[in-house]
């Protein structure tokens, strides 16, 4: 039942935006739907074009090109995938959705898949329809090392590393899931991802400082360690007043650098349901998910938040007005004439009611919720809490999808919708039916994150190797192999910290006296994005300005390479006097094959292969001085695209 | 954007100036860029369409920022008031003449004041911020922190754009670097992303020795060997690799000269001074010689709360020297007309000196008026620009905000500040955002506490023109 409500309700909203997007005429576009194979090339015909501008933009141009060419258009399928084309000509808009497949050699048939969990029967269906080969399942090493590193941001311990590998029961990997989270890194990380999103971060732009960032971050860190559900965690953060050292979600309504209403919204659309609001008259984005209207009035909900100093240094009481003050346009004058559209209320005498008593005067913005139902601003209500119930509730076109999404790009690197934080009309996900199962499982399971990512972690489509074969080489948006990525920064770093025992050293200079942390203190652990080393800046960790996900930056740079080439950062890691490779070495001396093995088990996460132990073997016999043919050793590993990508 | 009726700060507003200032920076109306916008998608062609003005030609070929992180007293450096008794001054009463008549420094820079004819004194700058992280974003990105994108400092921008129009001499070095080492409580790549980040070369000043080189070999012989992943998915790694054989270069190659000032004679040397400082300086005119487009030389310590004279034992001659050597020698080279130079913090500091406890002789953080120096590339020399009133505390005379003098960098340098840059969401972000407009009739700002920043615009006078080639 509730899968129905929630995978009926966004084509309907769809339907709401891509109407009010379209405005002067009747944009067309043929053919109205497009199936094509890899290479070929396809020219769409528009109609009802303004002055001959057309603008045309492809949701996944790895899937599909479209470059506009005069009253037509020219399509050209790259590989197997779902796009969907938008044109635009002056206020119209139109779109086309286009499948791009693949069709398998005659006579060859498609390999029998295992479609016994719900999400690899999808995934299975979608890749049969795009005649996409699955790559095999991954080894046990592989999987231990990838669950560690998505699930919890750190390597296995060696100790559970040999155990694992080990272990002959068939249902080691489900438990090896369960196993991780009741780890402490575990919580350390994912609260680290909540702090991305968040913005928690002491200096500028979000000017949270020191002490908030300490409480908002463990806070964080506790609910996800509590497993909090996350419609209780979403509106804990949406609800809480006070001081924001002693009731730390308030920090939500602080982490910006201009605390107005439209600055909240927007970081709650974000947040919550990964839409990116728009108040410039003219939109920034090509096709904004919601228009100016719309965004402000959104905004129009947040306008009783109110902020108050006390003597302490950098304390702040977030407090709520008792009424709901009419909220004014900041820009008036912008909006270029389209106004929002209100849903039909079933119960009509309740909105004549609504809009009798709520007709706001000119220049105040009324509150609506983006998929059209308007609120009486008379209702002396509790605006935020209005939001928060219309956010959480189960037929919320976005806010389940949302979740589900983060969740399963955070275990894939990408989104079912990409990226997480662009949901909009004209950016669909490559596969809806396998993001509505999701948010179903979400809601179904009363906003268990734990379950959704055990869920999702031990599906086969997870535990594919990253192999790829013929068919699937290109595929990056349909799950048919694993995608290697880059180590996060932080993870980067504690995983190197791990083996040598020397882990960044951090320090804060605000306030005085300066703040030091301990040795030991792990990258990931680290609650502040204004508390930073080089390593961590050249890796590209987030410097959560702004939310989004593109600031996690994973593409190789000149900084990267020099670093990993030959640095004192690296080198001193690896030299450190009495450091992990030292205890190692003096433990190990006698039995170098030992020593090598330890440190495979440490980086890698298994042991070498009998071609590497020859090939280390005769390193050790080359070099007179064995300690500095470890540290050789433990460099070159540190350097392996194996030991750097999460594959 | 609504144009700003009078700024209440300042009784000197060029109302002309400023109207044609935001004519160039006033992209295009909101229309036109509506009509635009449906043009071009992904934006990349805007640039053109938004071009108010032919794009400048380059006059300047590099920048050298010297950045005197923590905030100099402008009083101290740069403009003294001599006349405003002890309580201003501190212990530094006298005002000492330049080799240009009428203009005056402290007296803590003796040869800096003898190369006045190469640089102009800005004596407005005004942004009225007087927290550290808030102030370094202002000075270094040259953008209001109100504009709602977290920007790139302008070395970032005038990397990538060199970069991007060809202008850039030398490939083989990253085009924008920090010595000694990075900021700190700034990140200067801004929405430009890590590979825009400023390259602190570190240890790449010492010469590689012969047993160091011969370890890195047998490294990635080894590395060679165990890398069978690498190697199956090769096809994935391409960028990394390209990036990596670069990284060997700088390492093993010759472009490793380029940091090592030992290859200096003894003379240019001493010139500078033996001192971080001057190192650092010395490091910074060698790039400039080889084609790096812009160099921060970052001097730490300038947060004189407390005990400022004590501190500015070391921290003035240390300036005195390494600046005034930079000076001298590149005009010497003859790179001084190609190169800008500049020198000043993020903010000024109280002009009233606190001898009480706990600061005991020290001044506070002072956004509301400072100063800044400017030399070569096209800057004209000999000058002062803007003034304060007889205590320090306020511009009396053409305000400079922060988007004026990077403005006028960029331009110098042969960048469009109405050109844009790329975004990560895909909408391009102009290279200068529009200023803050002022609100007719705003009050003027009470009291900026220590850390605050006051939300009044500032109305400025627009590019530095009175100092720039006509």
């Amino acid at each position: 039942m509730l899968r129905r409500r929630l995978c009926h309700s966004l084509p309907v909203i769809l339907c709401v935006f891509l109407a009010g997007c379209a405005g002067a005429g009747p944009l067309r576009v043929s053919p109205a739907s497009i199936t094509a194979a890899p290479g070929e090339e396809i020219v769409l015909k528009l109609s009802g074009l303004e002055k001959n501008n057309l603008a045309a933009h492809s949701s996944d141009s790895s899937i599909a090109t479209v470059a506009p060419d005069g009253r037509r258009a020219r399509l050209k399928a790259i590989s197997p995938g779902r796009a969907l084309l938008s044109f635009r000509s002056g206020d119209a808009f139109v779109t086309v959705p286009v499948l791009v497949r693949r069709e398998p050699p005659p006579g060859v048939p498609f390999p029998a898949t295992d479609d016994s969990h719900p999400i690899d029967a999808v995934v299975n269906k979608n890749l049969r329809a795009l005649g996409l080969v699955p790559s095999a399942l991954c080894t046990d090493e592989e999987f231990l090392r990838r669950a560690c590193l998505d699930l919890m941001g750190a390597l296995p311990p060696p100790e559970k590393t040999r155990a694992f590998l080990a272990d002959p029961s068939p249902a080691k990997r489900a438990a090896l899931v369960d196993w991780i989270f009741t780890r402490p890194e575990y919580a350390d990380y994912w609260a680290m991802k909540w702090g991305d999103v968040l913005r928690v971060k002491s200096e500028f732009p979000s000017n949270l400082w020191p002490n908030a960032v300490q409480s908002y971050h463990a806070w964080l860190r506790s609910a996800v360690a509590a497993n909090m559900p996350y419609d209780r965690l979403t509106r804990a953060l949406l609800l809480t007043a006070g001081s924001n050292f002693r009731a730390p979600p308030v920090n939500f309504y602080r982490a910006m650098q201009k605390r107005s209403p439209e600055n909240i919204a927007a970081l709650a659309a974000v947040a919550f349901m990964g839409v990116r609001l728009e108040f410039d008259a003219a939109p920034k984005y090509p096709y904004p998910a919601w228009t100016r209207d719309q965004s402000l009035a959104l905004s129009a909900f947040f306008n009783t938040i109110r902020y108050k100093r006390t003597g302490e240094w950098k304390e702040e009481i977030v407090l709520f007005a008792p009424n709901w003050p009419p909220y004014k346009d900041p820009a008036p004058g912008a909006t270029a004439g389209d106004s929002v559209r209100v849903k039909r209320a079933t119960d009509k005498d309740e909105e004549r009611k609504n809009r009798q008593t709520a007709r706001p005067p000119a220049g105040i913005i009324a509150p609506v919720f983006p998929d059209g139902q308007a609120v009486g601003h008379a209702a002396r209500k509790n605006p935020r809490k209005l939001f928060a119930d219309w956010l959480t509730a189960p037929e919320n076109p976005w806010y389940a999808r949302h979740a589900a999404n983060r969740h399963w790009a955070a275990l894939f690197g990408r989104g079912i919708t990409s990226p997480v934080d662009d949901v909009r009309p004209s950016n669909p996900p490559s596969n809806p039916e396998l993001l509505d199962l999701l948010a179903a499982r979400l809601v179904e399971n009363h906003y268990d994150l734990r379950d959704l990512l055990r869920f999702i972690a031990t599906s086969q489509t997870y535990q594919r190797s990253s192999r790829r074969n013929e068919t699937n080489r290109a595929d990056t948006q349909n799950w048919s192999h694993y995608h290697p990525r880059r180590l996060d920064a932080e993870v980067l770093a504690d995983a190197i910290g791990g083996l040598t025992g020397a882990y960044e050293s951090f320090s804060s200079r605000i306030p005085e006296p300066y703040a030091f942390w301990p040795d030991d203190f792990r990258a990931v652990q680290n609650p502040d994005a204004s508390v930073t080393t080089a390593l961590l800046e050249t890796f590209g960790r987030p410097a959560r300005d702004s939310s989004f996900e593109y600031e996690r930056n994973r593409r190789p740079s000149m900084a990267q390479a020099l670093w990993l080439l030959d640095s004192d950062g690296l080198n001193h890691k690896i030299a450190k006097r009495n450091g992990g490779l030292a205890t190692l070495y003096k433990k190990h001396q006698k039995n170098l094959p030992a020593l090598a093995d330890e440190c495979y088990l440490a980086l890698l996460s298994r042991h070498p292969t009998d071609t590497e132990k020859d090939t280390i073997a005769r390193y050790f016999q080359d070099n007179q001085d064995k300690l500095k043919a470890a540290q050789d050793l433990v460099w070159a590993l540190i350097n392996t695209k194996e030991f750097l990508y999460n594959h | 954007m609504p144009m700003p009726a009078h700024d209440p700060l300042c009784t000197h507003h060029d109302h002309a100036a400023d109207a044609a200032y935001r004519r160039a920076f006033d992209l295009v109306t909101r229309r036109d860029f509506l009509r635009l916008g449906t043009l071009t998608i992904g934006g990349l062609a805007l640039a053109p369409y938004l071009r108010a003005t032919p794009a400048p030609t380059a006059r300047a070929k590099a920048v050298i920022q010297v950045f005197l992180f923590g905030g100099p007293s402008h009083t101290d450096t740069f403009d003294p008031k001599p006349a405003a008794g002890a309580d201003i001054t501190g212990p530094w009463r006298k005002a000492i003449g330049t080799n240009i008549d009428g203009i005056q420094i402290n007296e803590l820079l003796p040869l800096i004041a003898q190369h006045a004819d190469k640089y102009t004194i800005l004596r407005g700058l005004t942004h009225r911020t007087n927290g550290h992280e808030t102030g370094v974003y202002m000075m270094q990105t040259g953008t209001d922190p109100s504009s709602g994108l977290v920007y790139p400092s302008a070395g970032a921008v005038i990397a990538y754009k060199m970069e991007e129009t060809g202008l850039l001499k030398n490939r083989s070095l990253p085009a924008y670097m920090t010595v000694p080492v990075a900021l700190g409580r700034f990140s200067e790549p801004g929405f430009l992303g890590p590979r825009a980040r400023t390259f602190v070369p570190g240890n790449l000043g010492d010469p590689l020795k012969d047993n160091e080189r011969q370890r890195l070999k047998n490294r990635e012989q080894l590395l060679a060997q165990l890398d069978a992943f690498g190697h199956a998915e090769n096809d994935l790694f391409e960028e990394a690799d390209h990036f990596r054989d670069q990284a060997k270069e700088m390492v093993l190659g010759e472009t490793r000269e380029a940091f090592d000032i030992s290859k200096e004679p003894d003379p240019i040397r001493k010139l500078y001074g033996d001192t971080e400082f001057g190192r650092s300086c010395l490091q910074a005119r060698r790039l400039v010689e080889r084609g790096v487009a812009y160099i921060t030389v970052n001097m730490r310590g300038w947060d004189t709360h407390r005990d400022q004279a004590d501190r500015y034992k070391k921290l003035m001659p240390d300036l005195d020297r390494g600046l005034s050597a930079l000076l001298a020698d590149l005009a010497q080279r003859g790179l001084l007309d190609t190169t800008i130079l500049t020198c000043g913090g993020e903010f000024g500091r109280t002009p009233k000196f606190m001898t009480d406890p706990p600061w005991n002789g020290g001044r506070n953080h002072y956004g509301a008026a400072f100063s800044w120096l400017v030399a070569g590339g096209g800057f004209k020399g000999g000058q002062t620009l803007g003034a304060t009133d007889p205590r320090g505390e306020r511009v009396t005379e053409r305000p400079i905000a922060p988007w004026d003098l990077t403005a006028s960098i960029y331009q110098l340098t042969g960048i469009d500040p109405a050109g844009t840059l790329p975004h990560p969401s895909g909408i391009p972000a102009p290279v200068v955002p529009p200023p803050p407009a002022a609100k007719p009739g705003a009050p003027r700002p009470g009291k900026i506490s220590a850390g605050g920043t006051s939300d009044i615009p500032i109305a400025s006078a627009g590019i530095l023109k009175e100092i720039m080639p006509t």
